[in-house]
């Protein structure tokens, strides 16, 4: 007790050095818990926006089409595999899916379409963003002539609600088809190229006009990103000999995930450089106050203060210094992270524009938030702690093996 | 149980400055009975210090055989040094050496807290202690909040606090004014008379030396006269 009392009086006979010290830690660490959270919550909006507009938390394809997107590489079952979904997950919502190329004409204009979707009207508004990013009409409602197209698609086509446009599309043994459609709904998601190249129309309609009938490209399964890894896995297993492909987001989308592992190794770097300075701060802290205190260790162990007792009292004054800067830490990051979860943080204002970002062909229109969670506060401080501790014991084991008779003498 | 605290069979000091060897002690041989108020005097750089410094396991000696309270301190650990300074050697330096954000109270516990005395003995202990240096109503004031005679009497306290065998005084008065000086000698030798407590100081101060029962007179590190009052 005595040493802890000797050890926070220590710190206050340093006031100036205690507060700069802590302050300058607890801040840099506040920091940290901002970006860490900012970049959580961003990292995983990105990955749900992606997941939604482009894929599922699990896709299930044929074997191959990940790599070579062709027609004939279709789930030609898709009605089998839902009860297996379903018999796996009961939560999880469904959607299927038939992918083309092609293109669209106007009479005014033409838009090349690097991806056509043939979309279950009625699943995919409760899994997909595209029925609220829709600018005016409405969402496919399940129509044979309806087609949703981009905001960017529809000024090359100088078309508008209601205006006929014709597409045309290879179908499966190769001959083109042409078929007049009328726009339903105009989206805008802020992505370049999901507003120009991209289109939905009702899958059936589009099955129909490439003679693929009730066959898929693909089966988007919509569970949550932490219990789709087990999933995929699961389905993997079960669907095994059925010539599919479990994938997990992560490898349907691998740009987009690759993207995310570099923001993440960026975060690791400013974890590093966060880390050199709470290292520095408090080595530089503790080392001064030791050649300072020199002599009054020499007492100490003269009176007869074990090597060991003496370590304890200044991996104490340590130990203090790091749980106040700790304390300011998530002060301060835990108030930036609320503020900011409050009013959110917008991609355009960030990127220094009016136009969205995008980002490996995920628009990022929507305000990112950071997410706070107790988890990244508690391996944060620990790792704060942990390194104040290692970074004082250099200056106590210097102390603790001080010779009383030199000590005195200074 | 051994009549002699301290038992120096030819004590040899040797210290390296640069490429040269220098003899600071050269072969002492002394022997201090319990209970006795005795001085080192001599000139500085005579060796006084050397000599208290090894006698309180602070030092060692490069030669010889230093025994305290029975003990030969040349067989010990460093960690069976800083328990036999811990329980049987008080110390009293010159600078006094409080600890300064530690109240007078708390200086004086620290030895006691140091050794595991229970929380309710150390105070009982302490306020005996205090009230017998005179400072109980200074008890909770910082080194900085007193005078160097009251900063002495506490560090005084501080040595004598957990009863040891033995109390060294490196130059204790050098830095007190005579009357100040004095007092604090009259209050060891009271220490001394009353608890059984061993006093031996380092010095030149005559107003020690007067005070002080036995004279051992360093000159050059060897011992020139041993003169007893």
């Amino acid at each position: 007790m005595l040493l802890i009392k000797m050890a926070l009086r220590n710190l206050w006979r340093r006031k100036f050095r205690t507060v700069i010290t802590v302050s300058a830690i607890g801040f840099s660490y506040g920091l940290l818990i901002f970006f860490v959270q900012f970049q959580t919550g961003g990292k995983e909006q990105m990955a749900n926006t992606g997941i939604r507009m482009q894929a599922g938390h699990v896709v299930i394809q044929a074997t191959g089409y990940n790599v070579d997107k062709e027609l004939e590489k279709s789930i030609k079952n898709p009605g089998a595999i839902d009860k297996t979904i379903h018999s796996s997950d009961k939560k999880a919502k469904i959607a299927w899916r038939l992918f083309t190329t092609g293109s669209l004409r106007s009479s005014d204009g033409s838009v090349l379409l690097d991806r056509l979707v043939g979309a279950q009207f009625d699943r995919e508004k409760n899994v997909s963003d595209f029925p609220s990013k829709m600018q005016t009409g409405t969402f496919l409602t399940g129509g044979p002539d309806e087609i949703v197209i981009g905001a960017a698609a529809a000024k090359l086509l100088k078309a508008e609600v209601g205006s006929k446009v014709q597409l045309s599309i290879s179908d499966i043994d190769g001959s083109i088809v042409r078929v007049l459609l009328r726009i339903k709904g105009i989206y805008k998601t802020g992505g370049a190229s999901v507003d120009r190249g991209y289109a939905l129309m009702n899958i059936s309609r589009l099955q129909e006009l490439l003679k693929m009938p009730g066959e898929v490209s693909q089966i988007a399964i919509f569970t949550d990103l932490h219990s789709s890894k087990g999933l995929a896995k699961e389905l993997r297993r079960r669907l095994r000999g059925q010539q599919t492909e479990v994938l997990h987001w992560q490898q349907a989308l691998p740009t987009l995930h690759q993207l995310l592992l570099v923001d993440t190794a960026s975060m690791y770097i400013f974890l590093f450089i966060i880390f050199f300075i709470v290292a520095a701060g408090i080595l530089n802290s503790v080392l001064m106050s030791v050649l300072e205190r020199t002599r009054e260790f020499g007492v100490l162990k003269a009176l007869g203060m074990r090597p060991g007792k003496i370590l304890q009292l200044i991996m104490s004054e340590a130990f203090l210094m790091g749980l106040f800067a700790i304390i300011v830490g998530l002060a301060v990051g835990l108030t930036m992270s609320y503020i900011v979860s409050i009013y959110g943080l917008d991609p355009a204002d960030l990127a220094g524009g009016e136009q969205g970002m995008e980002a490996a062909g995920v628009p990022l229109t929507e305000k990112l938030y950071p997410k706070i969670t107790a988890f990244s506060c508690v391996w944060s401080s620990l790792f704060v702690m942990i390194l104040t501790l290692i970074s004082a014991l250099p200056p106590s084991l210097r102390a603790a093996k001080i010779l009383p008779v030199k000590a005195i003498r200074e | 149980m051994p009549n002699n605290i301290i038992e120096l069979k030819n004590v040899i000091k040797t210290y390296a400055q640069g490429k040269i060897a220098v003899k600071a002690l050269r072969g002492i041989d002394l022997t201090i009975e319990k209970g006795e108020f005795a001085a080192i005097c001599g000139p500085s750089g005579s060796g006084k210090t050397t000599l208290l410094n090894i006698i309180g396991c602070l030092d060692d000696a490069t030669e010889g055989e230093v025994t305290v309270d029975g003990m030969n301190t040349n067989d010990l650990s460093k960690t069976a040094r800083a328990n036999l300074r811990l329980h049987k050697i008080g110390f009293v330096f010159q600078a006094y050496n409080l600890v300064p954000v530690l109240t007078a109270f708390e200086n004086v516990e620290l030895v006691l807290s140091l050794q595991g005395v229970p929380r309710a003995q150390r105070v009982k202990r302490v306020n005996e202690i205090l009230a017998e240096v005179g400072l109980s109503e200074l008890s909770s004031r910082r080194p900085s909040e007193m005078s160097g005679g009251q900063q002495q009497r506490v560090a005084v306290a501080r040595a004598v606090v957990a009863k040891p065998a033995l109390i060294l005084a490196d130059e204790p008065t050098a830095n007190l004014d005579s009357v100040t000086g004095k007092a604090l000698l009259e209050m060891m030798h009271r220490l001394n008379k009353e608890h059984q407590i061993t006093f031996l100081f380092s010095t030149h101060d005559q107003m020690v030396m007067e005070h002080s029962e036995r004279l051992i007179h360093i000159v050059d590190g060897g011992i020139a006269k041993d003169e007893r009052k």
